[in-house]
């Protein structure tokens, strides 16, 4: 798969938005094609495992393994994941880490990502002269799941400029699933639904977070997110 | 877009009837200690930059709209109201059920329900959240003595009338229709736009009387522009009034499976024109 970014982004106008905000959302980020084939990739050949936290710990668990659960534990396991999530702390979602292992067409999408041009790209808008690489992972977000508030300049890591390659394509904002920005106290600052091949971009000391998937929700909640490191 | 949800009494259900009977018994019993309440906006509220801010944005948030202790005192009476309306849309019309007596369903019962709202939810309009139709309660005279009238005639009174003309450079506003709302984990409202004809609407409020609410939990009021972008979200609060000018695309989103809140409001729409339950 060969994966190509959209030539006409309006790049003064980005690093402006970025500059003023720290946020900043890039529609039809990859050419058209590029981006339908990925999303297509994301849909029907992406092994994803159930990332989750609870009793004070981050766990992963496939599908499988969460069936084979009997009916009291899974409910055991949910409650906890809630419980911890009515109290700030929590998420619930499933994620295909990109690796060395990882299918052709995920790690190319990681390639793109890790381009000299692209890297230069979000240099400039971002106006940090420090990206080294990007990681990156596939997300799905199902009906129910969700990611609290949170920052992600964890201490000891190298992640300067988080990012989220959206890749569900006619989302409805009833159904939820927002990238949800806040000030200190928890007040709104910015919501974006998700929109198909829009790239986001933000510092990693901004406090977000992904609304809970309403149970009505027609589609999965689809990107590819990661971080610019140094 | 069609959200009519209280515009005549053929939505009332007979738990009134008992809650005025109820009530009266109560109200005989509770005449010695209950002091009527003085509802009241907030002294120094500084009208003037709120105005220009929601003439530039078409939405706007006051905060400490209310005086404390009549925030209080509503923030009280709906924690421990017991007896609200379910309400919900099917095919294209408002349902309403008493909310205790769905409470006491089969776990199969509910569960059909919920098919049935969500069915319609991921396809188009819908809502799920708990109510009390203050404006019509008062003006059917449905419960005569209930402190529910004393806040319709505040929110009707002279000087709230003339605070949200002034607010809103609307000097139209001729009433407020007004009903009480609580959200719990699950409820929601989709997005709509508030216009129906023949209703004069002129803009629709939020008056929030939450506490303590985390905004992990969800139930924000988002307020979209043109393109369907969310251009403001406000979360539930306590003593803040959000007012937004319509037409708008508007909705409450999804209260989170895991919230252990409720998201209490007075909400409705100020109105032009004769108020049509005075005819």
């Amino acid at each position: 798969m060969t994966i190509l970014v959209n030539k006409d982004l309006r790049i003064d106008e980005l690093t402006s938005s970025f500059s003023e905000n720290g946020i900043v959302r890039i529609p039809s980020f990859l050419e058209n094609e590029s981006a339908g084939e990925i999303r297509e990739f994301l849909k029907q050949n992406v092994e994803y495992k159930n990332a989750f936290f609870v009793d004070g710990s981050n766990r992963q668990a496939s599908d499988k393994e969460i069936s084979d659960l009997s009916y009291d534990t899974r409910q055991k396991l949910y409650r906890g994941i809630h419980l911890s999530a009515a109290k700030g702390v929590g998420f619930l979602y499933v994620k295909h880490q990109i690796i060395d292992d990882s299918p052709e067409s995920l790690k190319s999408i990681l390639s793109c990502l890790n381009s000299k041009n692209v890297i230069e790209l979000i240099s400039s808008i971002t106006q940090n002269m420090h990206l080294n690489y990007a990681d990156g992972q596939a997300t799905r977000y199902r009906s129910g799941d969700f990611l609290t508030r949170h920052t992600d300049d964890i201490l000891g890591e190298t992640r300067q400029i988080a990012y989220v390659l959206g890749m569900t394509e006619s989302w409805h904002p009833d159904w939820g699933g927002l990238l949800q920005f806040y000030q200190q106290n928890g007040t709104p600052t910015k919501s974006w639904s998700p929109e198909f091949n829009s790239l986001t971009l933000f510092d990693v000391k901004k406090i977000h977070s992904v609304t809970s998937i309403a149970p009505f929700a027609d589609e999965n909640r689809y990107s590819i997110t990661g971080w610019y490191r140094k | 877009m069609f959200y009519d949800q209280y515009n005549s009494a053929e939505h009332f259900h007979c738990w009134y009837d008992d809650t005025v009977k109820d009530h009266s018994n109560k109200s005989v019993c509770n005449l010695k200690i209950e002091i009527k309440m003085n509802l009241s906006l907030a002294e120094n509220i500084d009208i003037d930059n709120l105005n220009t801010s929601f003439l530039k944005n078409g939405y706007i948030k006051v905060k400490n709209a209310l005086n404390n202790d009549t925030a209080n005192y509503l923030f009280e009476k709906f924690s421990m109201q017991e007896e609200w309306n379910l309400v919900f849309n099917h095919n294209g019309l408002h349902q309403d059920l008493n909310s205790t007596e769905v409470a006491q369903w089969s776990a199969d019962k509910k569960n059909d329900l919920q098919l049935i709202v969500h069915q319609q939810a991921s396809q188009g309009f819908q809502y799920f959240y708990e109510a009390i139709p203050i404006y019509d309660i008062y003006h059917n005279n449905i419960m005569p003595g209930h402190f529910f009238n004393d806040i319709l005639e505040f929110l009707n009174s002279s000087t709230v009338l003339d605070f949200y003309r002034n607010l809103l450079s609307a000097p139209e506003i001729s009433f407020a229709d007004a009903q009480v709302t609580r959200f719990g984990a699950g409820s929601f409202l989709n997005c709509h736009d508030d216009s129906v004809d023949n209703k004069n609407r002129v803009a629709a409020f939020v008056i929030n009387l939450t506490k303590d609410w985390r905004a992990d939990w969800g139930g924000a009021l988002h307020i979209l522009d043109d393109e369907s972008q969310i251009k403001q979200s406000f979360l539930p609060s306590f003593n803040e009034i959000n007012v937004f000018k319509i037409p708008v695309d508007h909705y409450v989103g999804i209260v989170a499976p895991f919230s252990k809140g409720e998201r209490l409001s007075i909400t409705g729409w100020l109105r032009s024109g004769e108020n049509p339950m005075r005819l």
